[in-house]
């Protein structure tokens, strides 16, 4: 059996005004390994040539790429090619069937006043999925948000894809309107932003509540306008959450297009926000204003299209 | 209890000091007496009176003034540094009690070292359920880019402070646990060295635990452990946030106690995984790290993207082992309170020990025990934390500074902060005769493993720092000079006939002194009033550190720049020069009259000399004293050469009067009287301030030295720099003959003109060029991307 294969692109390239004159940079770029997905050739290819490339597993297991150029240019570009082969999910699951929210919000609760040498609860090292993350703060009006979708005794998925729907409805896409730093506060009082925002916002909702989500970064297929070609670059990267819950574990959610992501997302990597998973940070010596150009291809492919590449 | 009467000086000193019922006092028992420890204190004091105290907690006040020690608080509007503030009377730990203390917080600082090894390592505490999982995922301080990170030797934390209350039982107990870039042992020996002189004879009659040994054990350990590759010797630098941190004074005082340059993220780089430190000759390798910066800071590529006081990349040359960092990056996570009551398990279980000390848990708040702080009217109870501080030793084990910072709290006798306003006092430990041996002055020093400390090692910006030190020192002289031969002359008009006030007051304005407006109220004025307006203008003018390019303007620039360098300072260099600051400052905004005036700037010009004269005697002739002496001889060259010239504009120039002012102003009256026995006279003038190469106040002679310390700067000399090194070259050669040359007027007024120009064209280049060729790239933003 053969799962659905795509071919990524995704091209990043850094414009400057001035010349820079070193830069050092660490790239979350490789599709992220797992059962639902294989990955059968990756390759990162950075112009000018970095230095070294050092390659390394981060503390979730994502694979990051560390580099620096140490000529000085004007201009940098990345790009990143993929193949993967994707699955769907094999169980299919009933979401009404989930445990209820408050069981688990109480499995992931943790008082730490009242813990003064009180027993320890069973390790769970998913837990860090509640708490407060760099870009993603706890907040009264976060939690009073998600409530509505959490009456009480609700189970857990059903919940949690209701308050999907909600931002999607309730939500207006808009580019221009927020930039990462937006905090999702704003982004709740404003209703607006993009999918990080999205994202951030959805978990900043479930973890106000007690209850576990990360942020996931990837790719996701779209379609072009009837009737028009498929332009190369033409897509961005994307970006949704995942929930945990006991019994059907990580459960992903795109709250921009309300969908459950199933074999047109492809993973890249996840962590507790954006921050742990920026596709490509880093930090430029020189260079003056920069201008930031990013273009991305999903183009679902018949095997093998990539040269040299068998299927087996 | 009331306290029954007593000959005993201390405790009737003491009389009327009242700690607050409820809170266990340090020196008095439950009955009263005097604690046995204090008995001995008392009897070897000396006198103790309410006098004798008072008058040495002003000393007191005025030395930590007088050495910078310094806490800044964030929050002064003005940037300006607060004065530390030390009690007069020490605080004392006797033997038996330091012993456990000792044994105890050792025992702490291995069993926190193991800790942090296993957050980071194969968290057996978490999975076996030792310690709960969110108290250490939670906390902000636990790095996720730091997992899986082994540091040289599997250790973790270098030094680590423990905040000591006394608990109900008496017994000392872990309120606080600082392990992040833990501050104040550098302020505990620098309260030691001011204390301890005050009372001689009960330091020697109790003997108190000398405080050396621990720097040294410190630097063993960075030294030894730091990972050195090819036969290159080892190079540890202390990193900080910079001047306006509100320890800085500290970092800058263990940088110098230790050896090891003070350098900020901006002097270092990472290239291929390796740490650098960009001096004046390049890249030089970085094997070890002492921060002072905390630890999300330090890299804005893996932690903070905003912060732009670390090192990009410094995470991935720790993680690939090419550089020692301590205190390792993610050790703040063991600071969190919540830890404390699962420590006995956690202690079981890595270190296979039952845990020796207490702490608070975390939301206990104790009651503090009580001790005495002198103030201005008598004795006040307050509040004791005990900040000890714990190393590695460089034998593979820890070492607890024998003594500490007793840290007092404020007058609402609940919170012990330094930025507050509490106080601190002095620790001693009390030990036997055998381990006092050791004197105190003669331990401090480092004597081991002497760094080879090479001539390129001067960091860029500790270059451009003595750099500007030089130029703000020496303008500082020259305004004092010039402010002295105008304000002596001014009740004098045999001295300055008012034909020549309208030069000598154009060299104040063009120096800053006069503003544009007090000339022309001088212009103005009346013939017998003149003196008096310009007499207050010129006196306002030396005070007043906004409005003027005044002295006080000067000597406070070359404090703020001489604060930035002061790890390569001699302490009685930065002694001298705050005294001279502070008297400026008292000074201002006081109707101050002619002499009083006069005497302020007699004394400047004596400091500043002094200043001068220990750069010359106690520098060593690195390249960092080579920046300063540039700075120096630019100075210089541009005052002489402008005032030079000033002069040579004048028809008065001729003037006997003009050229005896002239000469003052250089410092060379006395040498010209010695060599031409006769009124001045303008061709001799000339020769002696601008083109006699022995003149070390000439034009010619600055030019000779600045083409010498250009030539010697290391690395390849820009062309803009060679082409002024010519152009200072040519200038020299032509004096000596001009020189010669009397008779041809014309000739020689040519040179003249040109040299005048040419020196000040010089004077401005360079400083431009050295700055582009050896500073600047310090300077270069950082911009993060996400």
């Amino acid at each position: 059996m053969r799962g659905t294969f795509y071919q990524v692109e995704h091209v990043t390239r850094y414009v400057h005004a001035g010349r820079a004159s070193t830069s050092q940079h660490v790239a979350c770029l490789q599709p992220r390994v797992s059962p639902r997905l294989t990955l059968h050739a990756h390759d990162l290819d950075v112009d000018p040539a970095p230095g070294a490339m050092v390659e390394r597993l981060d503390y979730f297991g994502n694979v990051l790429h560390q580099f620096e150029i140490l000529t000085p240019y004007l201009e940098m570009c990345a790009v990143s090619r993929s193949l993967v082969e994707v699955w769907p999910r094999v169980d299919s699951i009933n979401f009404d069937d989930s445990p209820s929210w408050e069981s688990v919000r109480a499995a992931n609760a943790w008082n730490e006043e009242a813990a003064g040498g009180a027993e320890v609860p069973p390790f769970d090292p998913d837990i860090e999925y509640c708490f407060a993350s760099p870009y993603v703060t706890l907040d009264p009006a976060l939690a009073d948000f998600a409530r509505a979708s959490f009456p009480q005794g609700r189970p857990f998925v059903a919940g949690a894809i209701d308050l999907m729907r909600r931002i999607h409805s309730e939500f207006r896409f808009d580019p221009g309107a927020t930039t990462i730093t937006t905090p999702i506060t704003r982004v709740l009082s404003e209703r607006h932003g993009v999918c990080q925002d999205f994202a951030h916002l959805q978990i900043g909702c479930l973890r106000s509540l007690g209850l576990p989500a990360r942020y996931v970064s990837g790719y996701m297929l779209t379609d072009p306008p009837p009737g028009q070609p498929r332009l190369v670059g033409a897509d961005a990267s994307h970006a949704w959450l995942s929930i945990r819950c006991p019994r059907l574990g990580w459960i992903d959610l795109d709250p921009t297009n309300d969908a459950l992501p199933d074999v047109r997302h492809v993973t890249v990597a996840w962590g507790r926000d954006y921050g742990d998973v920026s596709p490509l940070r880093g930090i430029v010596l020189g260079g003056q204003r920069q201008t930031l150009h990013v273009g991305v291809s999903v183009i679902p492919v018949d095997p093998p299209a990539w040269p040299g590449l068998v299927v087996s | 209890m009331p306290r029954t009467p007593t000959d005993n000086r201390l405790a009737s000193l003491l009389s009327l000091y009242e700690t607050p019922t409820g809170h266990v006092d340090e020196l008095f028992d439950g009955t009263q007496s005097l604690r046995p420890h204090w008995e001995q204190f008392s009897q070897h004091a000396g006198t103790l009176s309410a006098e004798s105290l008072s008058r040495a907690q002003a000393r007191v006040d005025r030395q930590i003034h007088e050495n910078g020690v310094t806490f800044n608080v964030y929050a002064a509007a003005d940037g300006l540094a607060r004065p530390w503030t030390l009690d007069v009377l020490p605080f004392i730990v006797p033997a038996g009690e330091w012993e456990t203390i000792d044994r105890d917080m050792r025992q702490r600082a291995r069993l926190l070292n193991a800790l942090v090894a296993d957050l980071y390592g194969r968290r057996d505490l978490l999975t076996e359920r030792v310690v709960p999982a969110a108290l250490v995922l939670r906390h902000s301080g636990f790095l996720r880019a730091c997992a899986g990170i082994e540091p040289p030797g599997g250790i973790f934390l270098h030094l680590v402070a423990f905040d000591l209350v006394r608990g109900a039982e008496g017994r000392w107990t872990v309120l606080e646990t600082r392990t992040q870039a833990p501050s104040g042992a550098g302020y505990a020996i620098e309260n030691r060295a001011t204390i301890a002189r005050l009372f001689p004879e009960a330091f020697r009659a109790l003997w108190v635990h000398p405080l050396g040994g621990f720097l040294q054990g410190l630097r063993r350990a960075l030294v030894e452990q730091a990972p050195v590759s090819g036969g290159d010797s080892p190079h540890v630098v202390l990193l900080t946030p910079g001047p306006y941190n509100e320890t800085y004074f500290e970092h800058a005082y263990l940088a110098k106690e230790l050896g090891f340059p003070l350098v900020e993220g901006g002097d270092l780089v990472v290239r291929r995984d390796h740490l650098f430190v960009k001096t004046v000759a390049g890249l030089r390798p970085v094997h070890a790290l002492l921060r002072r910066l905390d630890d999300d800071y330090c890299d804005p590529l893996e932690l903070r993207a905003d912060s732009t006081l670390g090192v990009p990349g410094l995470v991935q040359a720790w993680r690939a082992g090419h550089v020692l960092v301590a205190n390792a990056f993610g050790t703040s996570v063991v600071q969190a309170r919540g830890l404390a009551p699962y420590l006995p398990a956690v202690c079981q279980r890595l270190l296979g020990e039952p845990l020796q000390s207490a702490s608070f848990g975390p939301t206990e708040s104790p009651r503090l025990s009580h001790a005495p702080v002198w103030q201005k009217d008598g004795p006040a109870s307050r509040g004791v934390v005990l900040r000890v501080f714990v190393a590695t030793d460089g034998e593979g084990g820890y070492q607890v500074l024998p003594g500490g910072l007793a840290r007092m709290s404020g007058a609402d006798q609940r919170t012990v902060s330094t930025q507050r306003g509490g106080g601190s006092k002095d620790t001693w430990v009390l030990s036997t005769p055998a381990i006092s041996a050791v004197p105190v002055g003669e331990a401090r020093a480092p004597r081991s493993y002497a760094t080879t400390i090479d001539e390129g090692a001067t960091s860029s910006r500790a270059a451009e720092h003595l750099f500007w030190l030089g130029r703000y020192a020496e303008r500082s002289e020259n305004v004092a000079r010039l402010l002295r031969t105008v304000l002596v002359r001014l009740t004098d008009s045999d001295a300055l006939p008012r034909r020549l006030r309208p030069i000598v007051l154009g060299t104040c304005r063009s120096s800053g002194l006069l503003l544009e407006r007090e000339a022309v109220v001088e212009r103005s004025a009346a013939l017998e009033q003149a003196g008096a307006v310009i007499e207050s203008a010129l006196v306002a003018g030396m005070l007043d550190a906004k409005g003027h390019q005044s002295l006080a303007y000067n000597v406070a620039q070359t404090v703020r720049v001489a604060a930035a360098a002061r790890d390569r300072l001699a302490s009685d260099n930065w002694r001298l020069l705050n005294r001279l600051h502070q008297q400026l400052t008292d000074s201002a905004g006081a109707a101050i009259g002619l002499d009083e005036a006069l005497e302020i700037v007699d004394q400047s010009i004596v400091a500043l000399v002094a200043v001068g004269g220990l750069e010359m005697a106690h520098m060593t002739r690195d390249h960092g004293w080579r920046f300063l002496s540039i700075g120096r001889h630019l100075e210089r060259l541009s005052f002489v050469s402008a005032t030079l010239e000033d002069v040579a504009a004048s028809p008065l120039r001729a003037d006997p009067m003009l050229l005896e002012w002239l000469l003052d102003l250089s410092d060379s009256l006395v040498g010209y009287r010695a060599r031409f026995m006769h009124h001045p006279e303008w061709p001799h003038v000339v020769d002696l301030l601008l083109l006699d190469s022995h003149n070390p106040r000439s034009d010619v002679f600055q030019l000779l030295k600045l083409a010498k310390h250009v030539q010697l700067l290391p690395g390849n000399q820009s062309p803009d720099l060679a082409d002024l090194v010519q152009d200072a070259e040519r200038l020299v050669a032509m004096a000596a003959p001009v020189m010669r040359s009397q008779g041809e007027l014309f000739t020689r007024q040519l040179a003249l003109d040109e040299m005048l120009v040419k020196s000040q064209q010089i004077a401005a280049g360079l400083s431009d060029a050295l700055t582009l060729r050896y500073f600047s790239h310090v300077y270069d933003v950082p911009r993060a991307t996400v």
